[in-house]
């Protein structure tokens, strides 16, 4: 089935569909308001919750643990990011450690955020390329043994990783892994969906331009670098955003793998941390750290907007 | 066809090279002495807690300038995989803390030192008899020693219990259940709560020990199927089901913060109250646990630290394992627990009046529930078991089962255990 | 590529064209078919992670069959993805019909349902774990108080358990297959409605017979996918309901097949008993996989 892009999340109107703008479109919409309605209410319980972490983060200590609760922060505060009044060395009531000052490790904070980022993009832009390497291959090239390779592939994707978690943590061991960036980086590149869905893309386009590099006498490699790659740009757009999500996001590979403190990602440090402080004082700053972790995704959803949808609607429409 | 008989061909290729897993690793070797070195110790608890920690290992590496010890925080909801991860898979620390039992079960697995071999049973005559007897393997092997002491107390408001006509905290469970019924009469709407423990075998240890009941028989037999223990799970299934005890667990100085009348909470609740809650001040109190009719038992809690047999500095481990029982180590990690504003409880009974991060009226307290307390059982397969006996006593409180069921339940699962 | 080309250059382009492949497949041999075929023979050994995996045959998978927290594992695991992915798609659906404009209204609309989609998933692990906050000081109780009701101890209380899950599960994915089902409405000519119309259909009949057929392979793909995702749930458990040492929450009222996964095989070190575990995950959601139609189409067009 063939799927014209639709307009994006926050798109402009009509600014990437032809044809009449949908208000006018008589399809069986739910007409009018009032059939909306439960739906704008739905809303309410979307954006309550967030509001919630959001005030959270604001309030000091003494006013998260008051009942009942208060709704707008009464003294608004960034002390649960960084609390200049706090000190290791007195003990000092009403001041607790900001998110910046929580975690025994060199950079405290900054060290996850900066593992996280390390990881995912490593992992993004390494898988990128592995994958657009052999989807060229696999689409393009007319070698034996394509079809069985590609077969295995999508029956692959069938699989469901934890599935290969235990004997990937006793080879992660093995190889005296455990612990490092490489148990993160390495076991994550190969990733079958994303050759599938490069490879789908790959077909759809002519062989005009790779044909004329050959005759040309431009290597096989030169022409993955400067032709097959620009011309999967929007595939690649779109594959990276859900790597670079899935990979943000992971926990329990990262649980299993990290032993020493300064490894761990963001989730699995807030993780610890949520598990150590179980007081409704602390939750200003392990919010702060929740919020923290989603200002990179967010960013990068807002950079990459239009892929996301596109990417969203191939993955799943196609074929 | 073809193509599936070659991607057939190739799984089966790859399941049988699979069919070699390799396990062990090479033993450690001992490294020198004045070399210099760098122990890593993985400490169960908070980062704060590891901050008050590196304080002694900071000392000790003024004593000894070649040594270096190095403390990470494991967190306690994901502790014990980790350790158990370390364990078997011969890597990681030099030096661990975890729960009371916990070496012992890394021990049978082969992965720790018997500390015996380096002289430190000699702790003994320092140590609180009942903690150290639970740390040491039923064969008597000593995989870790204590590294510090917890308990619980009873803290209440003393403006809500004057309210209801107290003058005084109850003292044993029939005091306990009237004081409750007392307070509810004077319009108290949260009479009691329990925060440590709360639907948990540490919960249940209490009244099991004050009913005069125990886990396991001397050698490491199940024993919960005596009236003793039946008795005691009827109590505090009644506490919650007939006296309104909440399931839900609120963090004690919240609880009391929030208008609860008594509250059951670790030893580390008396630390922040005044700090955190400027309110109670001066409305608070604590005392021990109401006692049973066997007695005022009550759970002493605390981490043991044990030395790991695939470090590569077994000697300097045990020593500085040692040195965490010296007056200077106590001293340096009580100042650094003062500082900020932290629970320790050294495990030397003979420190925890002067040389705890509490005040002296606290630690007296909890003195008196160190003298007649007991700790978690060392038997084979009992922290595998607690969380199952603990689920057979939540299915018991919250009416899914019924007790004698919920408590053969719990000791067949500690039979299986066993091993 | 059917120009005869002479055999020493075919030769060295097909060289290249094994080492271009060359990456990828051996990162997938050695981190997927080779565990995979591990994990397989693992689950018929006892393997405690020290002494060299024992042979035992078919034992685990028949311990299995007996084991009731398994049972009760695959259990709660049913229940939950039933009730998430059926939640979850009607809403979807319900959200792209009536959000699929392009004016500012149903943008910030889809914007907001798609909010928990781009959000760390830790951050809104630990927001649920504060909203659900057992004393008054928790969101979910302060409305309750509204409501005149006393505080509900909503991760103590075992018949909640999943009901929470699902909630959080379907608040945090249907803007997602609100966004997938926007676009299928995108693709669905115009001129089918019209010609409806002129025909006399109503609005229900046009949405009978005209949207929902044609969003048969958006509605495949929301719910295969939502089964698989939902089969794989961890984190939920783990984060908003476990307690120390015990991974299933309350009477385990949240255990499920992956967290039990982690529990076999990483509290207790039971690799192979965990591993047959994996393998039962693995059956059910390559079944639930070859109802995916898409697969089988993408092979045929090779």
């Amino acid at each position: 089935m063939a799927v014209a892009p639709p307009d994006t999340i926050t798109d402009a109107p009509g600014s990437s569909r032809p044809g009449p703008p949908p208000a006018a479109r008589g399809r069986s919409r739910l007409n009018g308001h009032l059939l909306r309605l439960p739906f704008y209410l739905l809303s309410l319980t979307m954006l309550v919750p967030f509001y919630w972490l959001l005030i959270t983060v604001f309030k000091p200590p003494a006013e998260l643990a008051r009942t009942p609760p208060s709704f707008v922060p009464q003294s608004p505060t960034v002390a649960n990011f960084y609390d200049a009044e706090w000190s290791p060395e007195r003990v000092n009531p009403g001041h607790l450690q900001g998110i910046f000052q929580r975690f025994q490790v060199d950079f405290g904070f900054w060290r996850f955020l900066f593992n996280s980022l390390l990881i995912t993009t490593t992992i993004t832009v390494g898988a990128l390329l592995i994958c657009s390497l052999a989807a060229y291959v696999i689409a393009k090239h007319d070698i034996r043994g394509r079809r069985v390779i590609f077969l295995m592939i999508i029956a692959s994707m069938m699989v469901p990783w934890q599935t290969t978690l235990i004997p990937n943590y006793i080879v992660m061991r093995n190889l005296g892994w455990l612990d490092s960036y490489t148990a993160y980086i390495v076991p994550a590149l190969a990733k079958a969906f994303v050759l599938f869905f490069l490879v789908q893309f790959l077909q759809s386009l002519p062989n005009e331009l790779i044909q004329a590099a050959r005759v040309d006498g431009a290597g096989e490699w030169r022409i993955w670098w400067r032709i097959v790659l620009p011309l999967l740009r929007p595939a690649l757009a779109a594959m990276s955003i859900f790597i670079v999500l899935a990979e943000w996001n992971n926990f329990l590979w990262p649980l299993i793998i990290v032993q020493s403190d300064e490894m761990a990602n963001l989730p699995v440090a807030l993780a610890r941390l949520n598990s150590y402080y179980g007081g409704p004082d602390h939750q200003g700053a392990i919010m702060a750290g929740g919020l923290l972790a989603s200002v990179p995704t967010i960013v990068f959803f807002l950079v990459f907007q239009r892929y996301f949808t596109r990417g969203i609607a191939l993955s799943g429409l196609k074929g | 066809m073809r193509r599936t008989t070659a991607a057939g061909a190739t799984v089966l290729l790859a399941f049988l090279t699979s069919a070699c897993v390799t396990g062990g690793q090479a033993p450690a070797q001992q490294a020198d002495r004045n070399a210099p070195e760098t122990l890593t110790f993985w400490s169960t608890g908070g980062d704060d807690e590891t901050a008050i920690f590196q304080k002694a290992a900071d000392l000790y590496h003024q004593r000894h300038p070649n040594v270096t010890v190095k403390v990470q925080t494991l967190s306690w909801d994901d502790a014990y995989a980790k350790l158990l991860a370390a364990a078997t898979s011969r890597s990681g620390p030099d030096v661990i803390s975890g729960g009371m039992t916990w070496t012992i079960q890394f021990g049978a697995r082969g992965a720790m030192v018997d500390l015996r071999t380096r002289g430190l049973d000699s702790l003994k005559a320092q140590a609180q008899p009942a903690q150290w007897e639970s740390a040491i393997s039923p064969d008597g092997s000593v995989y870790g020693v204590p590294l510090d002491m917890s308990t619980l107390a009873l803290y209440y408001r003393t403006d809500l219990l004057d309210q209801a006509g107290l003058d005084a905290p109850p003292k044993t469970w029939e005091e306990l259940t009237a004081a409750i019924g007392k307070l509810k009469e004077a319009g108290v709407k949260k009479p009691y709560s329990q925060d440590w423990g709360n639907l948990d075998w540490i919960g249940y240890f209490n009244y099991l020990y004050q009913a005069g009941g125990t886990f396991y028989t001397p050698d490491c037999k199940p024993s919960l199927d005596t009236p003793q223990a039946e008795r005691a799970l009827k109590y505090w299934v009644d506490l919650y089901r007939e006296h309104g005890a909440p399931t839900a667990i609120a963090e004690a100085s919240d609880a009391l913060d929030t208008g609860t009348a008594m509250v059951v909470g670790g030893n580390w609740i008396a630390k922040g109250i005044d700090s955190n809650k400027p309110k109670l001040k001066g409305k608070w109190a604590m005392t021990t646990l109401p006692a049973g009719p066997a007695g005022p038992t009550t759970f002493i809690g605390g981490r043991a630290i044990g030395v790991t047999s695939f470090s590569k500095h077994v000697e300097t481990g045990a020593d500085f394992v040692k040195f965490m029982y010296s007056d200077e180590a106590i001293a340096a990690i009580v100042a650094e627990a003062r500082n900020r504003n932290l629970p320790y409880i050294p495990p030397r009974p003979d420190k925890v009046v002067d040389s705890s991060s509490f005040t002296p009226e606290q630690a007296q307290v909890f003195e008196r529930a160190f003298k007649t307390g007991k700790a978690a059982p060392g038997c084979p397969g009992w922290d595998e078991s607690a969380p199952d006996v603990s689920k057979q006593l939540q299915s018991a409180i919250l009416g899914k089962a019924d007790i004698r069921t919920a408590l053969s339940e719990a000791a067949k699962v500690m039979e299986r255990n066993a091993g | 590529m059917a120009h005869p080309v002479p055999l020493r250059s075919r030769l060295r382009r097909y060289g290249t064209s094994y080492a271009m492949l060359l990456p990828f497949l051996a990162l997938f041999a050695a981190f997927l078919i080779w565990p995979l075929a591990n994990s397989l023979y693992l689950s018929f050994t006892a393997f405690d992670g020290i002494n060299p995996a024992a042979f035992i045959g078919l034992d685990n998978f028949a311990q299995l069959a007996q084991d009731t927290r398994f049972r009760h594992a695959l259990g709660n695991t049913a229940v939950y993805v039933l009730a998430s992915v059926l939640l979850g798609t009607l809403l979807s659906l319900g959200l792209a019909l009536a959000f699929d404009g392009t004016g500012w209204a149903h943008r910030i609309m889809r914007t907001v349902f798609f909010l928990p989609s781009v959000t760390s998933s830790i951050a809104l692990m630990l927001m649920w774990k504060w909203v659900l906050f057992p004393s008054d000081v928790g969101l979910a109780n302060t409305i309750v108080s509204w409501f005149g009701g006393a505080a509900v101890p909503w991760l103590a209380t075992p018949g909640l358990t999943i009901p929470i899950l699902v909630l959080m599960s379907v608040w945090g994915g249907m803007g997602y297959g609100m966004v997938l089902y926007v676009a299928g409405l995108g693709s669905i000519p115009q001129e089918y409605y019209d010609a409806a119309e002129i025909d006399g259909a109503s609005a229900w009949q046009r949405f009978r017979h005209i949207t929902l057929p044609l969003l048969r392979p958006v509605t495949t793909y929301v719910v295969v996918t939502g089964l698989i995702g939902a089969f794989q749930v961890f984190e939920a458990v783990y984060i908003v309901f476990r307690a120390t040492n015990n991974v299933g929450g309350v009477l385990d009222s949240g255990l499920m097949i992956v967290p039990y996964l982690y529990d076999q095989g990483f509290t207790h070190f039971r690799l192979g008993y965990a591993s047959a575990i994996a393998w039962v995950l693995f059956l059910v959601i390559f079944v639930l996989s070859l109802v995916n139609l898409r697969l089988g189409r993408a092979t045929k067009e090779l």
